[in-house]
């Protein structure tokens, strides 16, 4: 087990190494960083001044591992807009998109699995098909789309929730949806077809035989099998959530890290959009290094592989 | 009070603000700039007036020097004491310095020299030598126009030092922040006893919702009580929440500019620099609108040194000037009128911001729409079934509407078969490949006629190469005139220039014009009262004058 922990990390390691290969790469390719910086009617000694302490002087790859070891050390430059360290500017929107993954992720799980479980227990039924069409529309419908109608019925028409901004619990219900509901949509399929499929096997059959009520074979013995498979993916879209609520937090003006990085894009500050990316890199990473590990850890033969 | 526009970052240097927005710190009231006009609705600009920080100024008859009075009991937010003129002369002399990064410096850069403090009370600034001072140097200066600097505290800045002091917070505004995240809220309440009185909104919210219909939904659920909305969506908005549509900023010129046409070999004001040839620069097939007057049989000096060409022009740049031609023809203005500005606007014929109503226009500057004509000349241009190209329609600049560069594209598919892809990066993005004269392809872009146009700058910077920014386009025609007006005294002359300018954009087809952009706003029913300020563009401004039912 240590040894298939060792190789993933080392994995991961090089699957950074490669990112932050690749973004400065792209940095570079977008031109002399000074000509972010600085304007065009700079003196040649302060162009000099700017290209010698940002060490445009030296090689590509020596300048690839200055980058590096500040990277390392949090910093990535100072941000163009907001003339201090980018990692600054990036902190203070974490806290805003954690708020909203979380409660994109409550609702995911507070609604998908309960659906999830109804639909299969109750196969056919009319349950079933709220269940299926929850998730069929989930899956369909664009997060854009999606958010504008939820402000257009329940901030415009009904006047029962604000149309924008982070504020108070209010708040985050109509944003939490938006990012929410495609996940809540793919743990519902998920826990259905486990269930499904539990419900038919021999040892739910035999708890039946023995005469254990019904409720305690759904919720206890069934769904604690079921829910393994939705469970990792509930994980990995929980990462999806801190990285790639791009869409739902332009539409509801939420000051997070996706909006973060339109702005961040739209105003060239480009040690900014490095941060990000390498940040979204070295959570996804993370992400599926634990999922990794935690497979290996409940099944010994993916170790062994 | 809340309002929903696009932010400015918490940057308080005047050095160090570089997203070309910080004149909204003016608009919002929490900075002010030297001077303040004398309020006027819009459209007008207001006059020139004593009623801001400088409070009278005096123009050495040599035109050398500007003596400015400065105002006694303006003081700082957050304790920084009284302003005086230490201060300003602080405040422009940092916007001027060599690695400043602010968005007035390329205007100031042409003519202000230096600021000196004469006494507490005093400040004078220079003029550079042998330039003549701009018409409209009091509106660079003040709250109208295309913007100002906002003054600062020295003292905050010797004593917090720029790292920190860029941070805080400290104008002289009838507002203060209270809070302020960049790009998302920024949060501001009146300042009691302000030196212009205080206002009777007292609390100032500002957040960013760039989603247009997140935005109307704000406003129709009351959420924000005045909102940027574009032209075609304000007017029924305005009906339905029994609000009011305020329109604001100049409408802007739209038009194509055929990038790539870099004709210049040196440039006028530094003849020994040779510029020729840029990067940008590809006369080939891939590029048909790119003319080539370097080629074997072209008259370099009579193609570059008259307004119109005296001889005959030869094929390289005559096919070129065809193919710009039947692109700009090919245009349906009435049509964009009519389906984007909702018929609210003009069409658009001029760069160089000379109108129709002008007693030197000339008819012949109209570009018809004559989607027959222009097949012929593309035929004529060896282009009968068309080419393929790429045009640029930016995002995420303010004064473009993407709108209008979208149909123009479409016009030019369905109009003339051309075959365009259509790249909508971000306009900050792409700028540098303006300022390395990389670009080679047509792109959307806007102009307005300056306040306070005295003509001085006759067809506006982005033609003289040493200027950074450029819209494509190189020639020593234009280069020469720009510096020989810089220097005019004489208005009439300047007229002359700039019309002679508009020749050689006309003859030549450099853009393709096509109408004028109306910026609008929404007031929700809850305001009663806001009597904004104009400027150039289409910002929030005077919160100090909104009045809440």
């Amino acid at each position: 087990m240590l040894r298939f922990i060792v190789r993933r990390v080392a994995f991961s390691v090089l699957i950074v190494l490669g990112a932050s290969a690749f973004v400065f790469g792209l940095s570079r390719a977008a031109g002399d960083p000074r000509l972010l910086y600085l304007t065009e009617y700079v003196t040649p000694e302060i162009w000099d001044q700017w290209g010698k302490a940002m060490g445009l002087d030296k090689p590509l790859v020596a300048q690839y591992f200055i980058w590096l070891s500040k990277a390392v050390r949090g910093d990535f430059g100072t941000s163009l807009r907001d003339q201090v360290n980018a990692l600054t500017v990036i902190a203070r929107r974490v806290p805003a998109t954690a708020q909203l993954a979380a409660g994109a992720f409550t609702f995911a799980l507070a609604v998908g699995i309960p659906l999830g479980v109804l639909s299969a227990v109750k196969r056919g039924s009319i349950l079933d098909y709220i269940g299926r069409t929850f998730a069929l529309l989930g899956q369909a419908m664009p997060a854009f789309w999606l958010g504008i109608m939820l402000v257009l019925l329940f901030a415009v028409q009904l006047d029962w929730l604000p149309s924008a901004r982070r504020g108070g619990i209010s708040h985050f219900i109509l944003p939490s949806i938006t990012l929410g509901w495609p996940t809540a949509s793919g743990i519902l399929r998920l826990v259905r077809s486990a269930m499904l499929e539990i419900l038919d096997s021999e040892y739910i059959k035999f708890a039946r035989a023995k005469g254990v009520s019904n409720a305690l074979i759904v919720w206890k013995h069934a769904l604690r099998n079921a829910i393994i498979a939705p469970l990792t993916f509930a994980g990995m879209m929980l990462a999806a959530f801190l990285t790639g609520a791009v869409v739902t937090e332009t539409v509801f003006a939420w000051p997070g890290l996706g909006r973060l990085a339109v702005l961040s894009v739209f105003s060239n500050d480009f040690p900014v959009v490095t941060g990000i990316v390498m940040l979204f890199t070295v959570l996804y990473v993370i992400m599926n290094l634990f999922v990794d590990v935690a497979y290996a850890y409940i099944d010994p033969r993916i170790r062994y592989q | 009070m809340a309002t929903a526009l696009t932010l400015v970052p918490a940057v308080f240097h005047p050095a160090l603000q570089g997203t070309g927005r910080e004149t909204q710190l003016i608009n919002w009231g929490i900075y002010e700039p030297l001077f303040k006009a004398k309020y006027a609705a819009p459209p007008a600009f207001g006059e020139p007036s004593g009623e801001g920080i400088g409070q009278s100024w005096e123009i050495a008859p040599d035109g050398s020097k500007v003596t400015v009075k400065i105002r006694t009991g303006v003081t700082f937010h957050r304790g920084y004491g009284e302003l005086d003129a230490n201060d300003v002369v602080y405040t422009f002399t940092q916007a001027m310095r060599a690695d400043s990064r602010n968005y007035r410096r390329a205007a100031y850069e042409v003519w202000m020299d230096h600021w000196e403090v004469l006494d507490a009370r005093t400040a004078v600034m220079y003029v550079k030598k042998g330039v003549a001072l701009p018409g409209d140097w009091w509106t660079q200066l003040a709250d109208n126009g295309s913007g100002s600097v906002g003054m600062v505290s020295k003292k905050l800045f010797d004593q917090l030092g720029e790292t920190r002091g860029l941070t805080v917070e400290a104008g002289t505004g009838p507002y203060t922040a209270t809070s302020w995240l960049s790009g998302d809220e920024v949060d501001a309440v009146a300042v009691p006893d302000h030196w212009r009185g205080t206002p009777k909104l007292q609390n100032l919210v500002i957040v960013d919702i760039p989603e247009v219909s997140t935005r109307q939904a704000a406003l129709e659920s009351g959420q924000i009580d005045i909102a940027d909305i574009p032209v075609k969506f304000a007017v029924p908005l305005a009906e339905k929440i029994k609000g009011r549509v305020q329109p604001l900023g100049v409408a802007r010129g739209q038009l194509m500019w055929f990038s790539g046409n870099y004709w210049a070999k040196t440039w006028t004001a530094k003849p020994e620099e040779k510029i020729y040839p840029r990067p940008g620069f590809k006369p080939d097939k891939d590029h048909p609108w790119i003319g080539d007057p370097f080629q074997p049989g072209c008259d370099w000096d009579d193609l570059m040194k008259n307004p119109k060409p005296l001889k005959p022009v030869c094929p390289s740049m005559e096919n070129a000037r065809k193919v710009r031609w039947a692109m700009a023809m090919a245009i349906d203005k009435e049509l964009i009128n009519k389906q984007i500005e909702q018929g609210l606007s003009r069409t658009y014929d001029a760069f160089t911001a000379i109108e129709p109503t002008d007693p030197w226009w000339k008819e012949e500057w109209r570009v018809p729409f004559d989607p027959a004509k222009a097949k012929q000349l593309l035929a004529e241009a060896g282009y009968p079934t068309g080419f393929s190209l790429t045009v640029w329609v930016a995002v995420g600049e303010v004064a473009n509407e993407p709108e209008v560069g979208l149909a123009i594209a479409d016009m030019w598919r369905s109009n003339l078969g051309l075959k365009v892809t259509v790249e909508r990066t971000a306009y900050a993005a792409r700028r540098p490949t303006l300022v390395a004269r990389t670009i080679d392809i047509p792109f959307q872009h806007s102009t307005a006629r300056p306040f306070g146009d005295d003509f001085s700058i006759p067809v506006g910077i982005s033609q003289a190469p040493g200027s950074g920014w450029n819209a494509g386009i190189e020639s020593e025609f234009l280069q020469d005139i720009y510096y020989k007006a810089l220097k005019e005294p004489d208005r009439e002359k300047r007229i002359q220039m700039r019309v002679q300018a508009q020749d050689y954009y006309t003859f030549w087809r450099l853009d393709a014009p096509s109408v004028f952009h109306v910026f609008t706003w929404v007031v929700g029913p809850k305001v009663a009262e806001w009597v904004p300020h104009q400027t150039i563009y289409s910002d929030f401004t005077a919160p100090e004058r909104v009045i809440m039912k």
